[in-house]
């Protein structure tokens, strides 16, 4: 699949640091047997300026800041 | 020649047997084995009626989506006539012509992924149009039935839900001001079978973003082939599966001290779950989850317990 997970490089877009934190996790979690109904809440903060950097590319701080959650299971 | 052959494939069998019989299919990596104490004093708080007295070992079988669910699909993840579709073997890669759509659908595996290049929010750019999480039943409903997907196959993670559906959340702190954005809204469901819930298996799961559109996709399930009807264990016979040690302690939250197992006082048994596990794998296994109140002696713990429901000897052999 394209978007940071592909082994083709050059058709693919890398996902952002951001998003990756959060495809990892869901990926981990995905066999994982919580049957009880547990929720995983992962979350990120940081500068504005850097919300969307990926590992090629990033940007300098603007002082200006973002907090971000995103549930990944289930 | 013969005799050496059949010894070989008798070790083989020998082999895989015991390690099936040692590390059982449903078990994950980080739980942690009860150790076998003979008197480990277990109480049933509930009653083990709501499992059933037979449970079915089931082979995993590939799922071809038909025309119309392939098409389905396509209108689903909004691409216009002019996308870029390529065949490769069994699987269907479509992508916008623009590259900002990818789906990938895996005719024979019945697995769908779908993709979409991330649109750039911020404070002064807001998503619009994502669906309240009030219409997501509406969406969900719709997409298992473009699916052709049973509804009475499709469960959620709570016992008592079909679907679960959840929102991200991103605020930005801009001077003394805080601007909150939804980018999205998920919908995500697991099969059952049997009334049973899968724990590690076929599931479904798709993101809605601006103005209602399909942004992600995950989506796997498969064809289902009885393969074995094994009787469930009693009461009796899982307390006896508990002091034998043949019990895997759930995952305990972090910030609490591990069980000290060969020093428990008591285990209450509160609830008694069957569920289905297939991981990777090629089959289907059954399993019981176990919800217990655990005395420590220092404190009185939640936690989940999984062990056999079946008497797992008595299992074919696995091919995989």
């Amino acid at each position: 699949m394209n978007y940071g997970t592909s082994t083709n490089a050059a058709s693919s877009s890398p996902l952002t640091i951001r998003l990756a934190w959060y495809q990892a996790a869901r990926d981990a979690f995905h066999n994982v047997p919580f049957p009880s109904g547990t929720v995983i809440n992962y979350s990120v903060a940081g500068d504005n300026a850097c919300h969307d950097d990926t590992l090629q590319t990033n940007s300098s701080p603007a002082g200006t800041w973002f907090f971000d959650t995103q549930q990944v299971f289930p | 020649v013969t005799k050496k052959f059949i010894l070989i494939a008798f070790q083989l069998f020998s082999c895989c047997w015991i390690a099936l019989c040692e590390n059982p299919r449903w078990r994950i990596p980080d739980e942690i084995r009860i150790p076998a104490r003979d008197d480990l004093v277990v109480r049933w708080g509930c009653s083990i009626e709501k499992v059933p007295q037979d449970i079915w070992v089931y082979h995993l079988l590939p799922h071809h989506f038909s025309e119309p669910v392939v098409s389905n699909v396509l209108s689903m993840c909004s691409f216009s006539y002019d996308a870029e579709v390529k065949h490769n073997g069994d699987a269907l890669v479509v992508k916008s012509r623009d590259g900002a759509l990818n789906l990938s659908v895996i005719v024979g595996s019945g697995i769908i992924h779908y993709r979409t290049k991330e649109v750039t929010y911020g404070p002064n750019n807001l998503t619009k149009g994502v669906p309240s999480i009030l219409a997501l039943p509406t969406f969900a409903t719709n997409f298992v039935r473009a699916l052709q997907i049973p509804i009475s196959e499709v469960t959620g993670f709570f016992g008592t839900d079909q679907f679960n559906f959840s929102e991200p959340m991103t605020m930005y702190y801009v001077g003394d001001t805080t601007v909150t954005n939804v980018t999205f809204r998920s919908v995500k469901f697991r099969r059952c079978v049997d009334d049973i819930p899968f724990v590690g298996g076929d599931s479904g799961s798709f993101d809605v973003g601006a103005n209602g559109k399909i942004i992600r996709l995950d989506f796997e399930w498969h064809e289902l082939e009885r393969r074995q009807r094994l009787r469930t264990l009693s009461a009796e016979e899982i307390t006896d599966v508990l002091r034998l040690g043949k019990a895997y302690q759930g995952l305990l939250p972090m910030n609490g001290d591990p069980i000290d197992w060969l020093t428990v006082k008591k285990v209450t048994i509160k609830k008694a779950l069957p569920c289905y596990f297939s991981g990777s794998t090629g089959t289907l296994f059954p399993f019981l989850v176990l919800f217990t109140s655990i005395d420590t002696g220092d404190a009185v713990l939640d936690a989940q317990i999984e062990c056999p429901i079946v008497d797992e000897t008595k299992m074919t052999p696995i091919k995989n």
